[in-house]
């Protein structure tokens, strides 16, 4: 028995030393890695969120901004049984409660969001039956939200972060985490950095049911920069109401400046539905609509330029020497370059034709014939010069610049050498040229300011900056009373542009859109969808402009009718509000 | 005959009082979120009581109270099955047995019954080793609490019970041809509580102690949570009433099973080392008394006893740094408990009994 006893002694001092290693392996070996986690236990970290900034259009009209929202949360510790509670509720009420409940929750932490940015009405019922249900808590915070006129293509919209942009911010070292909002299109996008302002904290000390003992620090938010479009509100209005129900785009150009007034692509969106948290449905609805309303038509939107395209053919072969104001050729209806015919709109021609009535009346032979007389290279870079295939300086960076054609352009992309009747459809803005209602309105800027051509921008902030297009002021001129014709000569294509007691100055176009259809054909296609684009750029006053604007509308036909009223009416409201103003 | 008695081990009572004291002042930090102290004061009066019982089972000579034995363990038999048929359901087990203020868990009265009764009947057995045969009664005497503890359901306890008869059987009497016999059976036996008698909370607690961190918030949280209040502690803790762990309530059931986590947390490393000791102490010595005893009733008991006091420190203590599941036993003298407290004080009580009875002839 001895022998077994002494076993016994031997067995208590070797199991002592183990504990007593086990508890070194803890309190020693283990001791920072468990100071670290008892301090997190009881030191937590509550994130405030800063105010987003506020997005304002040129007179401080308040465009993007924030609201105060109720979200809902459960008080574990005054509910016996959460599930039964919630249940009743989401019958009362009809809303995912235990959905968002075994989302949110997790364990250790005693309020639970059950919901978040809930509608006026169902704040109104938890607040009359708070005596009922004493476990309901409601915490107010502000969301964004946006206000009417909407530009949602220009400001974009906010959405919860994703993983891929978790990863780049805090790549940058900005301290993001999940559950955030981030711009995720347009200036809400691009300015991100400044929008968003900075987070504050407040560091408390918490017991384990989640109760503040104490705060240890407390660091304020610093709320986001307000930002200042250069956008008119009224005149954005305005915009959108004569595009709704059209598709299409719109913008004005203030030409002195460069500064973007209004930016319309139509169909457009209601951005609250982003800010609100869009559901799959809404998004499927907005991806899959055959009329794009996601897409800017402004700054995305490429289309064949038409005859819009006509004054810079003009004022190149004027610079270039090709031809004199004076120059005329005789319009039969056609123009043959080698095999190939090329039709004027007008079958029967214009007869003898100058320079002045070619463009008002936008005759296709003449500049059939300049446009030969200048050949492609030339063409190319006067639409290089009026900043066509390029960047027109808006600050979004996802802006399409369009094309403009080159024999090396198409030797890289086709493989092909340029054929001289390629050149002709080109002349009248057809063929391989594609510009963006932005890239238009800063051309016809150049040709407003008589060759000072601004770069565009929507920032109040940013500084204005210009190129010169090196042409006489003299041919612009001519160019411009040709444009004066448009809209007030009895012939001119833009009658519908025209207005009392300014006068405008601009040009049609119809961009085809199913090239070289047999007539039967066409009738055939004459649904929708195989109509041609319609164009109409103007700016006014002629003399002395302040306001272009350029309007396309898709499939709408000829641009003297279908865009050419639009820029009549928004000019008119332009000028009539001006003239309220000074008087 | 002469009548020596020996003296009273000094040494080993300062220890004792010394690990009575700090048990107290670390139940007063432990329960401080009680602005009553009722779990303090009342360890207070648990040890007074246990004093208080324990001096008569001192000063009784042993051989007189093991005549007894089998009557106390008769009455624990008789409580337990009160405890089933009356005791009101906590948390689904029945384990209190309360007469007007006062509240007594009878299982833990019984683990010092049986403790008491197995040593009277096998110090009676003339053979040396016991064979099977002989081993019916024994195992009876201890498989009828077993059962009826683990019917409350208390399985913590009612394994201790097993252990710590076992143990007694294989150090006095069984042949080493038994003993492997026995470790089939056992191992066989265990399967079969696990299959068939098992809560699904217990298997939940053993699985979770496999892998506490995979169910951080769940049956792992308790010892997650004592881990690093253990080990936040570092070499000298964070000083009395100054456990965040504790003071803040992420340490669950800090006054009873935890009660050691506590101390570790506030007094680190030193003060777990200094605790140790104190428990060996106890423990050596009190192997000491049962090599030296004068009768094998004596030995027996004085065995039984270090096993009881060895099996519930090693096991609590293995239980709260996460090296053995979370079966809710309590710390000896450190965890809050009457009956537990009173318990172990007199077997204490007993040891010295036996202590200093040893060269009485």
């Amino acid at each position: 028995m001895e022998k077994r006893l002494n076993i016994l002694r031997f067995l208590t001092g070797f199991l002592f030393l183990l504990i007593a290693l086990r508890f070194w392996y803890l309190q020693i070996y283990n001791m920072e890695k468990y100071r670290l986690y008892s301090r997190r236990n009881v030191v937590k970290i509550r994130r405030i969120p800063p105010m987003r900034g506020e997005i304002v259009d040129r007179n401080g009209i308040l465009l993007a901004g924030n609201r105060p929202a109720y979200d809902l949360y459960l008080d574990l510790k005054m509910v016996k049984e959460p599930v039964k509670l919630l249940s009743e509720l989401e019958k009362k009420l009809h809303y995912p409660f235990l959905k968002n409940f075994e989302k949110n929750r997790i364990g250790g932490i005693d309020l639970v969001k059950i919901a978040e940015d809930i509608p006026r009405d169902m704040l109104g019922w938890v607040e009359t039956h708070r005596v009922f249900y004493p476990g309901l808590v409601v915490q107010i915070w502000y969301r964004r939200t946006y206000y009417k006129p909407y530009l949602p293509h220009l400001i974009g919209y906010i959405g919860k972060i994703n993983l891929r942009e978790l990863k780049r911010y805090r790549k940058n070292g900005l301290d993001y985490h999940y559950g955030d909002w981030v711009g995720k299109t347009g200036i809400e996008k691009l300015l991100e950095r400044d929008l968003r302002g900075k987070e504050g904290y407040i560091k408390i000390l918490v017991d384990a049911q989640g109760k503040v003992l104490k705060v240890l620090k407390r660091v304020p938010p610093k709320p986001g920069k307000r930002v200042e479009l250069t956008i008119d509100s009224a005149l954005q209005n305005e915009g959108m109401r004569l595009m709704e129900g059209k598709v299409g785009a719109l913008v004005a150009v203030d030409p002195r400046n460069g500064e973007i007034l209004s930016w319309v692509s139509s169909p457009w969106f209601n951005p609250e539905k982003f800010a609100r948290g869009i559901d799959e449905k809404e998004w499927e609805e907005l991806v899959y609509d055959p009329l794009h309303p996601l897409e800017d038509r402004v700054r995305r939107g490429v289309y064949p330029p038409g005859s819009t395209f006509k004054p810079i053919v003009a004022l190149a072969a004027l610079q270039e020497g090709v031809i004199t104001p004076d120059f005329k050729i005789f319009c039969s209806g056609s123009y043959r370059k080698g095999k190939d015919t090329f039709g004027c709109w007008k079958k029967h021609g214009h007869g003898w034709t100058d320079l002045h009535k070619a463009i008002v009346q936008s005759c296709d032979v003449y500049f059939y014939t300049v446009g030969d007389m200048l050949g492609i290279d030339r063409i190319a870079r006067y639409a290089f010069m009026f900043g066509f295939g390029e960047r027109t300086g808006i600050e979004l960076p996802d802006e399409r610049t369009g094309l403009v054609p080159t024999p090396e352009w198409k030797k890289k992309t086709f493989h092909q050498p340029w054929y001289p009747g390629e050149t002709i459809p080109v002349a009248i803005g057809q063929g391989y040229l594609l510009v963006s209602p932005l890239q238009l309105a800063r051309a016809y800027s150049a040709i407003a300011m008589r060759g000072k051509m601004p770069f565009l921008h929507v920032l109040k902030m940013s500084r204005s900056h210009y190129v010169n297009v090196p042409i006489d002021k003299d041919f612009f001129n001519v160019v411009i009373s040709a444009l004066e014709g448009v809209v007030n000569e009895p012939h001119g294509t833009g009658g519908w542009a025209r207005l009392k007691n300014v006068v405008v100055a601009g040009k049609t176009g119809t961009a085809q859109v199913v090239k070289e259809k047999k007539e039967e054909k066409r009738k055939k296609f004459e649904k929708f969808w195989y109509r041609d684009h319609g164009w109409f750029v103007a700016f006014a006053p002629a003399d002395d402009p302040e306001i272009v604007v350029a309007v396309v509308i898709e499939h709408g036909g000829h641009g003297g009718s279908a865009a050419a009223p639009i820029v009549g009416r928004f000019l008119k409201y332009y000028f009539a509000r001006k003239y309220h103003a000074e008087n | 005959m002469q009548k020596i008695k020996r003296r009273l081990n000094t040494g080993v009572l300062i220890v004792f009082f010394l690990l009575v004291i700090t048990g107290i002042v670390n139940i007063y930090s432990a329960s401080i979120a009680d602005h009553t102290h009722r779990y303090f004061y009342r360890q207070i009066l648990w040890v007074i009581t246990g004093i208080g019982i324990g001096f008569p089972f001192f000063r009784i000579d042993y051989r007189v109270i093991g005549k007894y034995s089998f009557w106390l363990y008769l009455f624990s038999l008789f409580l337990l099955v009160a405890v089933l048929l009356f005791s009101p359901s906590i948390n689904g087990a029945h384990r209190w047995l309360t007469l007007g203020p006062v509240s007594f868990q009878p299982s833990e009265f019984t683990k010092f019954t049986t403790i008491l009764y197995l040593s009277f009947y096998l110090s009676e057995v003339k053979e040396e080793l016991l064979d099977l045969k002989h081993l019916m009664i024994p195992l009876l005497i201890v498989i009828i609490p077993f059962l009826l503890v683990a019917m409350e359901p208390d399985l913590g306890t009612a394994g201790i019970i097993l252990l710590i008869g076992a143990f007694i059987l294989v150090i006095y009497g069984i042949s080493k041809k038994v003993f492997w016999a026995s470790v089939t059976g056992g191992v066989a036996f265990v399967a079969f509580v696990w299959k068939f008698l098992l809560k699904k909370y217990q298997k939940r607690r053993i699985v979770a102690f496999l892998n506490p961190e995979k169910d951080p918030l769940g049956a792992g949280y308790h010892v997650i949570q004592s881990k690093i209040a253990i080990g936040s502690g570092g070499w000298f803790g964070k000083g009395f009433l100054k456990g965040t762990q504790t003071q803040f309530s992420f340490l669950p059931e800090q006054h009873t099973d935890f009660a050691f986590s506590v101390f570790s947390e506030e007094w680190g490393f030193f003060g777990v080392l200094f605790v140790l000791l104190l428990y060996l102490v106890i423990i050596m010595w009190g192997i000491d008394v049962a090599l030296n005893a004068r009768d094998k009733f004596g030995r027996i008991l004085a065995t039984g006893i270090v096993l009881h006091i060895l099996l519930h420190t090693v096991i609590n203590l293995a239980m709260i740094t996460g090296a053995f599941p979370v079966v809710g036993i309590p710390l000896p003298l450190f965890s809050y408990g009457g009956t537990a407290t009173i318990v172990t004080i007199i077997e204490i009580a007993l040891l010295f009994n036996v202590d200093v009875n040893r060269y009485m002839f």
